[in-house]
C-alpha cells in the first residue's frame, strides 16, 4: 500500500508528463476506491447514501496528505477515479439487466427510457455504449462527460484535469449532450 | 462518421449555436447541405439528455450500494437478490464453506432498522420460525448477526414458480389444482396451531418446485407485519388483502382463509377475484370490503356449483361467515374432490334471512311459526341456533384475541415467552367461560377441546416446543376431558366428541410419561385407545390419532423396561402409520413410520433380539434415506438417520452391553453415522449436535477399545477436547456431565490390554472416587467397579477384588428389579457376580 505521500508525489509527476507515474498510480486508487466501495457496502447505513462524488472525494482524501492539499492533483485523481467509476457502474446495471432479460443487455433508445421513467439501468447502459462511439470520433468530449457524470466534477475542474479553459468546457459540454441526445434519440 | 467528418461538423454548430437563434436559419443557408442536416439535428437537441442521465447514474450508484451481492456474511456468500419486505431483504446465498455450494435463502434486516424495536422484532421472527417444521413450509436454517451487529436468518431456498404459474405450465386440471392447493391448506394450518396468523398468503409466497410440493414462504412475517400495517395498509397485497386487513382491524385465522380464498379463486380461474386497476386507496375499499365479488363462474362456468360456494364463503366479507379454520375450508374442498356433499351453502337467502333473523328474531319467528306450520320447534331452533352462534362467536373472538396478541406483544418484548404466557392464560379464560354454556352442541365441545388442547401443548405439550409448564398443561388437558365427560354422560356418544376425547387423553398421558409417572401414563393410553375405538366403532377409524397414541404408548413401555410390549406397540403403530400414509398422502405419515421402525428396532435391541432389530433399522433407515432424497436439507432428517445408523453399531457390537459381539462390522456403521451427525450438525448451529457427536464418538471409542486400541486412544482425545470446547451451560446435561467416566473406563481398558494393569487400578480408582454424588450414571459405576474386581482378581487381591464386585451388585441388584426385561443390567449384574466369585 502505498503512503498518502507517495500517491501526492505521483500525482505531481504525472501532472508534469511522467506517464509512468500515472501506470503505478491508477491501481492504487482502484485499489482504494474498492476498499472503500466495500466498508460502505458492509455499513450501509441510509443516510449514508453512496454518491459517485462522495466516495471518490473519500478516496482521494484517504490517499492525499491533506495539508499537500492541491486542486490540480485533486482533479487529476478524480479523473482516474472517474474512469473507474464508471465501469463499477456499468458493469452492475448491466449485470441487473441481463438477470432481467435473462440474456445480454441490450441499449435502449432515449425516448423509450425516458418513458418509462424508472429505467436508471437501461440509461446508463446506454449512456456508456454512447460514450464509447463518441470517442472515437471525439475522445476529449466523451472523456469529459465521463468526467461529469461518473467522477461528479464541476466544469472548473474538468477543465483542470482536461487543461482548457472553463468556457471552453462549458461549450463542448454543449455540443457533447446534443451529440448524446441525437444519438440516443436515432433508432437503433 | 470520422473524426474529420466530426470536426467540420463541430465548427459549424459553435459557429451557428453561438449566434442568436434568429440568424441560425441564414448562417446554415451557406454551409455545406451535408454537414448542414446533422448540425440542424444537433441544434435542435433540447437538453432533456443531462438531467436524465445525472438521475440516472446516482440510482445506478445507490442500488449498487445498496445491493450486497457477493458479499460474505457469516459463512455465507450472498449471489443476488431475491426480494425486499417490510423488514429486510433477501438474498440468494450459498455456503462458503461447503463443497457443495448449497443454496439458501439468507435475509438481512434492513439497513437503518437496527433499533432496538425492530431487532427485538426480528429475533421474534427467528424464534417463532423455529418453532415451525413443516415440509410445506420453507426452513429456517441458520441465523446470526453480521459483523457490526445486523441480526440475519438463513431460510430453505425454494426454486419454485408460484402456484398459478405451476399450474398453468403443467396444464393441472381443475381437481389437480385442488389437491395441489390441499397441501397449501396444510402448511398454512399447521401455522395456525402454532398460533402463527401468515397475513399475507399470495401466489408469490407460495411456491412450488419442479418436484411439485408446494412450499409456504415466510409464513412468520406476521408478527413483524402486524405492527407495520397499523401505521398503513401498503404493506399488504391488496388483491389477497382480507376486507379487515384493508380496514386496519385485528387479523386472526379467518383473514388467512380469506387469502387462501382469494388465492384459490385465482388458481382456479386464472383471474384474480377483484381485478383491481390500481393500489389506490380508495378502489381498493370500495372492491374488497363492499362490492360482490364474481363467483369463479363467471370466468370459468364448470367452476358453478360447490367450487364456487367454497371459494365464496372462504371470501366472505364477513370473517364471521367464512369457514372458521383452515381445516374446514379443506375438509370442503376434499368432500367435493370425493364427491360428498359440501357443508358450505350458498349465501344468498339463508344469509340474508340469517341476518334478519339476528336483527328481529322474534317476528320472524313468528312468522316462520306462520309460513312453516312448524310452531314451536321452528322457534326453538331459532333461538338454539342463535345461542349456539354466539357461542362459536365468543370462541372465534378468543382465537381472534389469542392470535392477535400473540402477533402484538411478541413484537414488542425481547423474548416471546411472556407473551406466549398472557395468550395462553387469557384463551384459558374464555374457553371456561365458553365450556360453561356449551350445552349439547358437539360441534362446539369439539372446537372447545380442540382450543383447550391448543393451550395445553403451549404450556407443556410433549414433543412440541412449550412453555415449559407441564402443571398447567396437565389442568388444561384435564378441563377438557372433562368437558368431553360430561358432553357423553348428558348426550351420549358422538364421533368427533369421541375422537377428540381420546386425543386428549393421548396428549396427557404423554406429558405424564415425560414427568417421569410411567405408570399412569400408559392407565391414560388405555383410556384413550378405548376412546378412540369406541370411534372406530360408529365412524371411520382415527388412524392419525391411533396411529400417535400406539408410539407413545411403545414409548412409555421401553420406558417401563418393558420392551417386549413396546415392540407389539410399536407394531401396530407401524401398521397405523401405513393406513396413514395410503390415506393421506402427506410426508409427515411417512416419517412416522420410519420413525416407528427406528422406535421398534431400538425396542428389540433392548430384548435381545439383535436380527430383528437389524431388520427393522433396515427398513427405518431404508424409509429415511428416501426422505432425505426428498429434503436434502433437512437437517432434523439427517440426525434421524445417524441415530438409525448408531443403533444398528450397537446391535452388531457394543461392548458393553448385549450385542452380537461383530465389533468391526459396528465401526464402519458408527463411521458412517458420525459422518451424518456431523453433517446436520453443519446446517443447524444446535448445540445438541455437538453433544450428540460427543456421545456417539464415545460410542464407537468404546467398541474400538476391542478392534483398534490405538485408534481407541486418540478418539477419547478427540472426544475430549470437544467436550471441553462445548459451552458451560450445554456441558450440564447428563450425558456430558458423566462423559468423564466414559472416557475413563475406555482409558482403562486400554490400559489393562496394553499391559499396564496397575494404571489401569489406578485409573478407576480415581475414577470412581471423583465421581459427582448426583448419580445419573449407576450402570457406569457400576461397570467400573466390576472392571476393577476383575483387575485386582488378576493381581492377586482377591479381598479387595470381592469388595469391589459386592459394590457393583449392590448397584446393579436394585436396577435389575426396577427393570426386568432389561437384557443389559442382567447381563451387567452376572458379570459382576461373576467377577465376585
Amino acid at each position: 500500500m502505498a503512503e498518502p505521500q507517495d500517491v501526492t508525489v505521483l500525482l505531481h509527476k504525472w501532472s508534469q508528463g511522467d506517464q509512468e507515474a500515472l501506470g503505478i498510480l491508477t491501481p492504487i486508487v482502484y485499489r482504494e476506491l474498492h476498499r472503500i466501495a466495500s466498508g460502505y457496502l458492509s455499513r450501509e447505513n441510509a443516510s449514508h447514501t453512496l454518491q459517485p462524488t462522495a466516495l471518490i472525494n473519500e478516496a482521494y482524501m484517504r490517499l492525499a496528505r491533506q495539508d499537500g492539499f492541491d486542486w490540480k492533483n485533486r482533479a487529476q485523481f478524480y479523473g482516474i477515479a472517474a474512469n473507474h467509476m464508471r465501469q463499477i457502474l456499468v458493469d452492475h446495471a448491466r449485470r441487473k439487466l441481463a438477470r432481467k432479460r435473462g440474456s445480454g443487455a441490450k441499449a435502449v433508445a432515449l425516448d423509450a427510457a425516458m418513458e418509462i421513467g424508472s429505467a436508471p439501468d437501461e440509461l446508463v447502459v446506454a449512456l456508456d455504449d454512447a460514450l464509447r462511439e463518441f470517442a472515437a470520433i471525439d475522445e476529449l468530449k466523451a472523456r469529459l462527460i465521463e468526467l461529469r457524470y461518473f467522477g461528479g466534477l464541476t466544469l472548473e475542474e474538468v477543465s483542470d484535469v482536461l487543461g482548457i479553459a472553463v468556457n471552453t468546457a462549458r461549450k463542448y459540454e454543449r455540443l457533447a449532450h446534443a451529440w448524446l441526445g441525437q444519438y440516443l434519440r436515432a433508432p437503433a | 462518421m470520422t473524426p474529420e467528418l466530426w470536426k467540420r461538423i463541430e465548427e459549424l454548430y459553435f459557429d451557428v449555436s453561438e449566434r442568436p437563434e434568429s440568424e441560425w436559419a441564414a448562417a446554415l443557408e451557406s454551409a455545406d447541405p451535408l454537414l448542414r442536416a446533422e448540425v440542424e439535428k444537433l441544434l435542435r437537441e433540447d437538453g432533456a439528455a443531462p438531467a436524465l442521465f445525472a438521475g440516472a447514474v446516482r440510482q445506478v450508484a445507490r442500488s449498487a450500494t445498496a445491493s450486497k451481492e457477493g458479499r460474505r456474511i457469516g459463512s455465507y456468500r450472498l449471489e443476488r437478490e431475491l426480494g425486499r419486505g417490510g423488514m429486510g431483504t433477501v438474498y440468494l446465498a450459498y455456503r462458503d464453506d461447503d463443497q457443495f455450494k448449497k443454496q439458501v435463502a439468507l435475509k438481512l434486516l434492513r439497513q437503518g432498522l437496527e433499533d432496538q424495536m425492530s431487532l427485538a422484532r426480528f429475533r421474534a421472527e427467528r424464534q417463532f420460525l423455529a418453532l415451525l417444521d413443516h415440509p410445506g413450509i420453507a426452513r429456517l436454517l441458520d441465523g446470526g448477526a453480521t459483523e457490526d451487529g445486523l441480526p440475519y436468518l438463513v431460510m430453505e431456498y425454494v426454486d419454485g414458480s408460484p402456484l398459478g404459474e405451476y399450474a398453468a405450465r403443467e396444464k393441472l386440471g381443475t381437481a389437480a389444482r385442488l389437491r395441489l392447493f390441499l397441501r397449501v391448506c396444510d402448511a398454512v394450518q399447521y401455522a395456525h396451531r402454532n398460533l402463527i396468523v401468515h397475513r399475507d398468503l399470495k401466489p408469490a409466497n407460495i411456491l412450488v418446485p419442479a418436484r411439485g410440493e408446494p412450499k409456504l414462504l415466510d409464513p412468520s412475517r406476521s408478527p413483524v407485519t402486524v405492527v407495520e400495517t397499523s401505521t398503513g395498509w401498503h404493506m399488504m397485497t391488496p388483491d389477497y388483502a382480507s376486507p379487515e386487513q384493508v380496514r386496519g382491524e385485528p387479523i386472526t385465522v379467518v383473514s388467512d382463509v380469506y387469502s387462501l380464498g382469494a388465492v384459490l379463486y385465482e388458481s382456479l380461474t386464472g383471474h384474480r377475484p377483484h381485478e383491481l386497476k390500481s393500489h389506490d386507496p380508495l378502489e381498493v375499499a370500495e372492491s374488497v370490503c363492499r362490492k360482490e365479488t364474481r363467483p369463479p363462474s363467471h370466468h370459468l362456468p364448470e367452476l358453478r356449483g360447490d367450487l364456487d360456494t367454497i371459494v365464496l364463503k372462504a371470501m366472505h366479507k364477513d370473517p364471521a361467515r367464512r369457514y372458521d379454520s383452515v381445516d374446514r375450508l379443506a375438509d370442503d374442498i376434499r368432500r367435493h374432490l370425493d364427491g360428498r356433499p359440501v357443508l358450505a351453502r350458498p349465501d344468498t337467502i339463508a344469509y340474508r334471512l340469517g341476518k334478519f333473523v339476528r336483527r328481529n328474531w322474534l317476528g320472524v319467528a313468528a312468522a316462520a311459526v306462520f309460513v312453516t306450520g312448524l310452531a314451536a320447534s321452528t322457534a326453538v331452533a331459532v333461538h338454539q341456533a342463535r345461542v349456539a352462534r354466539a357461542q362459536l362467536d365468543n370462541v372465534r373472538k378468543l382465537a381472534g384475541e389469542l392470535l392477535y396478541r400473540v402477533n402484538r406483544e411478541i413484537v414488542v418484548l425481547p423474548g416471546a415467552i411472556p407473551a406466549r404466557q398472557a395468550i395462553v392464560a387469557t384463551s384459558i379464560q374464555y374457553l371456561d367461560e365458553a365450556a360453561k354454556t356449551s350445552g349439547g352442541d358437539p360441534k362446539l365441545v369439539v372446537e372447545l377441546a380442540m382450543m383447550y388442547e391448543t393451550s395445553g401443548n403451549l404450556y407443556g405439550g410433549a414433543g412440541t416446543a412449550n412453555l415449559g409448564k407441564p402443571k398447567e398443561a396437565m389442568e388444561t388437558y384435564g378441563k377438557a376431558i372433562a368437558m368431553c365427560e360430561e358432553f357423553r354422560r348428558r348426550h351420549g356418544t358422538d364421533y368427533s366428541v369421541l375422537r377428540a376425547h381420546g386425543l386428549l387423553h393421548t396428549r396427557r398421558a404423554a406429558l405424564r410419561s415425560r414427568m417421569g409417572d410411567v405408570e399412569g401414563a400408559i392407565a391414560g393410553f388405555k383410556a384413550s385407545k378405548d376412546l378412540l375405538e369406541d370411534a372406530s366403532r360408529i365412524g371411520e377409524a382415527p388412524v392419525k390419532e391411533l396411529h400417535e397414541l400406539y408410539g407413545f404408548l411403545g414409548a412409555a413401555e421401553v420406558r417401563a423396561g418393558r420392551p417386549k410390549q413396546a415392540i407389539a406397540s410399536f407394531e401396530k403403530t407401524i401398521e397405523l402409520a401405513k393406513r396413514w400414509a395410503a390415506i393421506d398422502r402427506d410426508p409427515k405419515s411417512e416419517r412416522s413410520v420410519a420413525a416407528s421402525y427406528a422406535k421398534m428396532g431400538s425396542a428389540q435391541r433392548a430384548s435381545g433380539g439383535f436380527a430383528a432389530a437389524l431388520a427393522s433399522l433396515d427398513k427405518a433407515m431404508d424409509g429415511t434415506r428416501k426422505l432425505i432424497a426428498a429434503e436434502p436439507e433437512n437437517a432434523r432428517l439427517k440426525r434421524d438417520l445417524a441415530i438409525e445408523l448408531v443403533d444398528v453399531g450397537l446391535a452388531l457390537g457394543a461392548a458393553d452391553e448385549p450385542s452380537l459381539g461383530r465389533y468391526r462390522d459396528a465401526v464402519p456403521k458408527f463411521d458412517e453415522a458420525i459422518a451424518a451427525i456431523e453433517a446436520a450438525a453443519r446446517d443447524s448451529k444446535d448445540a445438541r449436535g455437538a453433544e450428540t457427536l460427543a456421545e456417539f464418538l464415545l460410542i464407537r471409542s468404546r467398541t474400538l477399545v476391542e478392534t483398534d486400541p490405538a485408534r481407541a486412544a486418540a478418539e477419547y482425545t478427540r472426544a475430549e477436547q470437544l467436550i471441553a470446547g462445548l459451552p458451560e451451560a450445554a456441558r450440564a446435561s447428563v450425558f456430558l456431565r458423566n462423559a468423564p467416566l466414559d472416557i475413563g473406563y475406555g482409558r482403562a481398558l486400554l490400559d489393562a490390554k496394553a499391559g499396564r494393569p496397575a494404571d489401569a487400578e489406578a485409573r478407576l480408582e480415581r475414577l470412581i472416587s471423583s465421581r459427582a454424588p448426583d448419580g445419573g450414571a449407576e450402570e457406569a459405576v457400576a461397570r467400573a467397579w466390576t472392571a476393577l474386581s476383575v483387575l485386582r482378581a488378576a493381581a492377586g487381591k482377591s479381598g479387595p477384588a470381592r469388595e469391589a464386585a459386592g459394590r457393583a451388585v449392590a448397584i446393579l441388584q436394585p436396577l435389575a428389579a426396577a427393570k426386568p426385561e432389561s437384557d443389559a443390567i442382567r447381563q451387567a449384574l452376572e458379570r459382576a457376580r461373576e467377577a465376585g466369585r
